[in-house]
């Protein structure tokens, strides 16, 4: 007589936006900075456009508080010109909170502008639910 | 009369819990606030995916030891707070409403090693890194307090350290790392899956306000690159579109949707499997126990062995116990005792959350020492989380027992007292407390 035999979780995370830009545009030179701040014991986490997975928690080793990517990475990374839509995408198994930060910068690693794409906190405390956030990108 | 009254209290209580329970069966796909396009599209994901199956197992076990003889529990569980925990046991209707004759409140405090360390080296013990690294001191837990002889104000030192030999529900244990990566590889699917879908309803929704003769409140359109900039991350725009759509065009959203769920199908099943088979992994842990007693009251030395299962939602603790009684004024005795309970969640466990479930514990125990009548006793208790205070329990039990200790009569007693874990109000208030900031 569980109660919960057939509860289904909240899925949906809570989300803090501080910042949220739809559209970014990479230009020659430039590059997108990732920041995501992990709470729990286990982050998963994955970046991905419609065609590839670009990188997730397993990729940038052991289990973190704070994690860093510069991207693109290479060339391969590229997305097209017409814009593309990319999906930062978290499980919440084995952490609690994710803190986004992307910032757009330039070859000398320094913020373009005001720079900020995202800025935001995911949180659940559901170890069913999952969360995604999402932009475009344009070269 | 107070028995009576308690198993009022206990019904009141259940009757009152009985709409979050109901709550906890409902699926909540939309989120509380105004959505955007990937909020939008997150919800009707999950409206397609409806059907999802939770899991439990709470077994950090916060209140007092069940060797203490005012403790809420028949039964030890396997597991500590991962860094302190503090239990009260406010009331035992079995004392004498006299004032004189009214017990002292029996208070103990479990702390693991690894809250010591982390005090002494300053670090973030919730930092997933230093979190996995120190897996063998959140092992080790020590408990310190005293318990409170019926009808008395003395009290008796009770020490234990327990260790967590081992711990199958550990995320960073190996056995769980496969589970783990299935999720990863379903969550990378899954995020290809999600851009795929928000580039086409994206790209849908533009086709379809640029044939509008009117567009919604609040809406302008000029180029693409300012609706994907501007309006499809702005909740209150997107609102604005959302409710503009007929029922057709919701359909047709929920067709570019269903053409591309597979990924989130698999995604849900990996992770709901990961969960239930890490969550019904067995535990096992070692402890050993002193009492203390003053006067003529004999030592108590314990040693416990504990396993824990989980059994789908619910879980089983089962404890075998060497005891040896150290007798000031006659012959020492020993015995061992067996206890087992079933614990079965009332609502949703969140294993990382600020709050276990509402939990209902059946346990019962067998006592036989040598020179004694055995002793048994069978126990229910109803752990109620507090609302809002994160980490804080209330655990109330009914008791029926064939003898005491010290007395040859049956007995029934109610009793209720207070749990606190630390580790999850830290990361409820630290949270709190950085969104304020």
């Amino acid at each position: 007589m569980s109660a919960n035999k057939d509860a289904a979780p909240s899925s949906i995370c809570k989300k803090t936006r501080r910042v949220l830009i739809g559209s970014v545009q990479v230009d020659e030179g430039q590059h997108l900075h990732y920041f995501v701040t992990v709470d729990g014991s286990k982050p998963i986490f994955s970046l991905a456009c419609r065609h590839k997975k670009h990188f997730n928690a397993i990729d940038l080793g052991p289990p973190r508080k704070n994690y860093e990517v510069i991207w693109p990475r290479s060339s391969a990374d590229d997305p097209s010109s017409d814009g593309e839509d990319y999906t930062f995408a978290m499980s919440f198994t084995g952490a609690l909170k994710y803190t986004l930060r992307v910032e757009l910068h330039d070859a000398s690693h320094n913020r373009v502008g005001d720079g900020v794409i995202v800025d935001a906190d995911y949180e659940s405390d559901n170890p069913l639910a999952l969360c995604n956030e999402a932009w475009v990108i344009s070269i | 009369m107070k028995t009576r009254v308690f198993v009022h209290i206990i019904l009141l209580l259940s009757i009152l819990c009985l709409p979050t329970i109901v709550c906890a069966q409902e699926k909540v796909c939309k989120p509380p606030n105004a959505r955007n396009l990937t909020d939008y599209i997150e919800e009707r994901i999950c409206e397609n995916l409806k059907g999802r199956v939770d899991q439990t197992d709470p077994t950090k076990q916060a209140d007092a030891p069940a060797a203490a003889e005012n403790s809420t529990s028949l039964v030890e569980r396997s597991s500590a707070p991962d860094l302190l925990g503090f239990g009260l046991d406010f009331l035992n209707l079995s004392d004498s409403a006299a004032g004189d004759k009214k017990s002292a409140t029996p208070k103990t405090l479990t702390f693991s090693a690894y809250a010591l360390k982390s005090a002494l080296s300053s670090q973030d013990p919730l930092d997933p890194e230093i979190y996995n690294k120190n897996r063998k001191w959140r092992s080790v837990s020590f408990t310190l307090g005293y318990e409170v002889p019926e009808n008395t104000n003395t009290r008796e030192p009770v020490i234990g350290i327990k260790w967590l030999a081992h711990n199958g529900r550990d995320l960073a244990n190996k056995n769980n790392q496969d589970e783990l990566a299935n999720i990863q590889q379903a969550l990378d699917d899954s995020a290809i899956g999600f851009s795929v879908i928000r580039g086409e309803v994206r790209l849908y929704l533009f086709d379809l306000l640029q044939k509008r003769d009117k567009l919604p409140d609040g809406i302008t359109l000029t180029t693409l690159n300012e609706f994907n900039k501007h309006v499809v991350v702005d909740a209150t725009k997107v609102e604005s579109i959302l409710s503009s759509l007929s029922a057709d065009e919701v359909k047709n959203i929920d067709a570019i949707i269903s053409k591309h769920i597979s990924a989130f199908a698999t995604l849900d099943t990996k992770t709901k499997n990961a969960v239930n088979a890490i969550r019904t992994r067995p535990q096992f842990a070692l402890e050993f126990i002193t009492k203390q007693r003053k006067g003529t009251r004999p030592d108590e030395y314990s040693g416990v062995l504990t396993f824990d299962k989980g059994m789908g939602t619910s879980s089983i603790t089962l404890n075998g116990s060497f005891i040896f009684n150290n007798n000031r004024t006659g012959r020492d005795s020993r015995g061992g005792k067996f206890s087992a309970g079933f614990h079965l969640p009332l609502q949703a466990f969140k294993p990382l959350g600020y709050s276990d479930p509402l939990q209902l514990s059946l346990e019962a125990d067998a006592t036989g020492m040598t020179g004694m009548t055995p002793m048994y006793r069978a126990q229910a208790k109803l752990t109620v989380p507090i609302p809002k205070l994160p980490g804080m329990e209330i655990p109330i039990s009914i008791s029926v027992a064939n003898r005491t200790e010290f007395v040859k009569e049956k007995e029934v007693k109610g009793k209720f007292g207070f749990t606190f874990d630390l580790s999850k109000t830290w990361k409820a208030f630290r949270d709190a407390f950085q969104r304020i900031e």
